[in-house]
């Protein structure tokens, strides 16, 4: 008893309300101490992440759902990122300046909980230094949600609507304006010369009515007891098949997809300067060439395999793999799939819980 | 022409190799010397062309079919499934003097050992197609969509958002999805990528009731999606 | 530039020092580190090589696992990165990662019979081993060597067959699926599982190593079964794509096993219940 009160008073101690209209200010102090600012704007309606200049901290809209690139995934590993050049003999590393330090601010929780799991991927040994130097100089300013839509189902992995940890700073939309909440010594610096007054008793209470209401609007399900049991036994299910009927084996949902870590390696050589540049794109288990070896062969030929591959990748050999289920319900595969295709539908049916 | 807007870059691959003939440059002959690499562009639509892709074929070891028009026959194709004559007297004013029959990608007819898709080629993959000929090993262009490049360009899709109708999703990547990043939907130019599934797009066309007219006009527009694909 | 991290993805720079033909369309390439460090490796292990400009690709490491300052990977023309080391000659430089992977389980069998059953290149991962038991002959009991290829010429390291012959207590048979006119042949002529009947194995203290193309991989495992061999003493060395060795690329998860670290070298138990492990 003792301790949970003590924590709920150190809750407060660490707490701040940010005025609406002082955000810009904030941003602008967040800009001062050095950190390149990524934050969402919105653009004919939808929302994505830029790059904010101290000129444009009036652009933020903390006001939104989800954005179609994960924004963690494209900061840690970027959709092409060079790693070496070779010259002369030479390996030069091309390797993040650590000295870069990067903020992001509004990331809702369910890409918070998938860049941790994106870390147990690239920090696994041996480590991926060029995640390990992003992730080190990135401070996290997450945004709990205050709404969702009909694609959200973050409530089946517990990664959203709320976060309690792996973030700097933690924002909730209030009435007057956002409750901040400290999450570590980075976090704290960064509130510790803005001024802002500490927070009472009722906005903690206003924030959980907040994420109480957010939780309200969640429809999407996926129930996950048992679940690696039931995607183990529907290996050979028709469903695979059906499914490649409907999927036009784009890879969108590879790209989105904010857990999704797979990568191509390639060589090229620029011209001028005749070095060697060896570099790394997004890839995806949804196209031909990712299992392709040698001569021909390719060990999901058919891409009911590839779908299978996804699907069980996330729904159950992530559970062995790194000890976590590898979705965390941010609903963008759902979102933007030209062809409708629902993985908690998938699950469902597997499930026996849908026709 | 992409090869002439290389300008420099083109100068730094030719301290590699030696240009022989360039077509769209100068008028002289074919040369009758063997020749390491063809570049071709351009479709085959007449008895003409084929003998000269032959000879061509015979005289170069390696032989790279580069824009739509050399690898699918490109929008040349539209006419293979009008009757003979039909487009062309709708284009020119005396068709009479157009000799021209069903065009076809090089490979209709010769071996093609690599591809360079889409119209414009592009010019990053020309040089690295180049390059990698010097270097003697077959060039290689990575296996995504236009979709998935898109998708790592942070752009909003103009099919789900807008409802145009977009070849990205079965389209060979590599474009950098030049056009629906600036807003207009894939017209395929890059033909058909293996293992993805045009019957798929056809049946989410036909879900947001987009009429069959139309999608079939689509999926034709850069030769027929349900033929070979093009990489 | 000092960064802190070892960087897994550098490869450290090694010299071709000798090129060796196997066939036609099959180079054993001698390499040694530049810095002066041995590649360390067990057998069944594999590593990556990197021809710069053209990019890296995945060898099972073939030499003798006591041969310290040298190793050797045995490489046939089939794609980008193998054809430009076709045009590689003696002295260049190539970049090489590793070693990875889990090794053929050497301790884990010491006292037990051994069957190896190679087809065409898959000789390479399991050639090392030979060399090993060669080394260490009173660790293991009798050892059957099943080597099968398309034609003999497709056949590599044809030049240590006397040696092999010449390990106390160890046979080598030979078979092809085809001899051309004029060519010289003694052996068998045949599916390498048609070799088996040579062996009288003592089902519960042999193991077997098995590599080579996927088809023969699952003919082999299936009729290994039906004799009565554990399938927990069956072990397979598996090919995938691979681009980063280190799991990170993704590639190469059969299941949830990545072949990079928990293979390649797996046992029938392992992977009997996993999807798309043979195509």
């Amino acid at each position: 008893m003792f301790i949970k009160e003590d924590a709920r008073y150190w809750k407060l101690e660490m707490s701040f309300v940010l005025k609406r209209e002082e955000l810009p200010h904030f941003s602008k102090h967040i800009v001062s101490k050095g950190y390149s600012l990524f934050a969402p704007v919105k653009k004919e309606g939808r929302s994505a992440f830029k790059k904010i200049g101290e000129d444009h901290v009036d652009e933020i809209s903390l006001d939104y759902i989800r954005t179609t690139m994960p924004p963690l995934k494209a900061l840690l590993i970027p959709p092409k990122e060079t790693l070496l050049r070779i010259k002369d003999g030479r390996i030069e590393e091309v390797l993040p300046n650590p000295a870069d330090k990067i903020a992001i601010m509004g990331v809702h929780p369910c890409d918070v909980n998938a860049m941790s799991l994106l870390e147990r991927v690239y920090t696994d040994r041996p480590e991926d230094p060029y995640f390990k130097a992003r992730r080190n100089s990135l401070l996290i300013i997450a945004l709990n949600c205050k709404s969702a839509d009909e694609y959200c189902f973050c409530t089946s992995f517990g990664t959203g609507p709320s976060l309690d940890e792996g973030f700097d700073l933690l924002l909730t939309d209030l009435d007057e304006g956002f409750l901040v909440e400290v999450g570590s010594r980075k976090g704290a610096e960064l509130v510790g010369d803005f001024y802002m007054p500490k927070a009472l008793s009722t906005d903690l209470m206003e924030k959980d009515e907040t994420i109480r209401r957010a939780k309200g609007m969640i429809r999407k399900h996926v129930n996950t007891a048992g679940i690696q049991r039931i995607m183990t036994g529907a290996l050979y299910n028709p469903i695979w098949n059906e499914l490649a009927g409907k999927c036009t084996g784009c890879g969108a949902c590879n790209m989105v997809c904010p857990t999704c870590f797979c990568f191509n390696v390639v060589d090229e050589i620029e011209l001028d300067s005749g070095s060697v540049l060896r570099s790394r794109t997004w890839d995806g288990c949804l196209l031909w060439e990712y299992a392709e070896v040698a001569l021909g062969g390719n060990f999901r030929r058919d891409l009911s395999a590839r779908i299978r591959q996804f699907v069980n990748h996330k729904m159950n050999y992530w559970l062995n793999q790194y000890g976590a289920l590898g979705c965390v319900g941010c609903g963008r595969c759902i979102e933007q799939c030209p062809a409708r295709i629902d993985i908690t539908n998938v699950v469902a049916r597997l499930r026996g819980e849908l026709l | 022409m992409v090869l002439v807007h290389l300008e420099e870059s083109l100068l730094e691959v030719l301290k590699y190799a030696e240009l022989k003939y360039f077509r769209m440059v100068s008028d002289d002959d074919l040369p009758n010397e063997p020749l390491d690499v063809a570049v071709v562009e351009g479709a085959v639509t007449n008895e003409e062309e084929a003998i000269m892709i032959k000879k061509i074929r015979r005289m170069s070891k390696f032989l790279v079919a580069a824009g739509a028009c050399a690898v699918t026959g490109g929008l040349n194709a539209i006419k293979n499934i009008s009757p003979e004559g039909e487009v062309e007297s709708t284009v020119y004013s005396s068709p009479e003097h157009v000799r021209s029959g069903k065009a076809f990608g090089l490979n209709e007819y010769v071996n093609v050992d690599a591809y360079l898709y889409g119209c414009p080629i592009d010019r990053r993959e020309l040089i690295n197609t180049l390059m990698s000929l010097v270097m003697r090993v077959p060039p290689y262009i990575p296996g995504l969509t236009v979709c998935m490049e898109c998708k790592m360009n942070g752009n909003e899709c103009v099919f789900l958002t807008r409802g145009e109708l977009c070849l990205g999703p079965v389209t060979v990547g590599g474009c950098s999805a030049l056009c629906p990043s600036n807003g207009v939907a894939c017209e395929g130019c890059r033909g058909v990528l293996k293992g993805t599934n045009p019957k798929g797009l056809e049946l989410a066309w036909t879900n947001a009731e987009i009429s069959p007219d139309l999608i079939r006009l689509k999926l034709r527009k850069y030769s027929d999606v349900y033929q070979v694909p093009a990489r | 530039m000092s960064t802190g991290f070892e960087n897994p993805y550098v490869p450290a720079f090694a010299k071709v020092v000798e090129i060796k033909d196997e066939n036609p369309i099959t180079k054993t390439f001698k390499l040694k580190m530049v810095n002066g460090e041995a590649l360390r490796f067990r057998p069944g292990q594999f590593d990556i090589i990197s021809y710069f400009g053209v990019g890296e690709s995945a060898f099972s490491i073939s030499s003798s696992p006591e041969e310290k300052d040298v190793f050797e990977n045995t490489v046939r023309k089939v794609g980008r990165v193998t054809t430009a080391l076709f045009n590689v000659k003696p002295g260049d430089m190539l970049g090489v990662r590793g070693p990875y992977g889990k090794p053929w389980p050497l301790e884990k069998v010491v006292g037990n019979d051994l069957i190896i059953i190679a087809g065409g290149m898959g000789l390479a991962p399991l050639r090392p081993v030979i060399h090993y038991i060669a080394k260490h002959r009173d660790l293991y009991g009798a050892v059957d060597i099943l080597y099968g290829a398309r034609t003999p010429g497709d056949m590599i390291y044809t030049y240590e067959f006397e040696s092999w012959k010449n390990i106390p207590n160890t046979r080598l048979y030979l078979t092809v699926d085809y001899v051309p006119p004029n060519t010289k042949w003694e052996h068998d002529v045949g599916v390498v599982t048609e070799l088996l009947r040579y062996v009288k194995p003592r089902m519960r203290y042999t193991s077997v190593f098995v590599c080579g193309p996927e088809i023969m991989m699952k003919f082999t495992a299936q009729l290994l079964l039906r004799m009565g061999f554990f399938p927990s003493e069956v072990f397979l060395s598996l090919e995938r794509r691979m681009k980063c060795g280190i799991g990170k690329c993704g590639h190469c998860q059969i299941g949830y096993k990545y072949v990079c670290k928990d293979g390649p070298v797996f046992n029938l138990e392992e992977i009997g219940l996993l999807p798309d492990v043979i195509e």
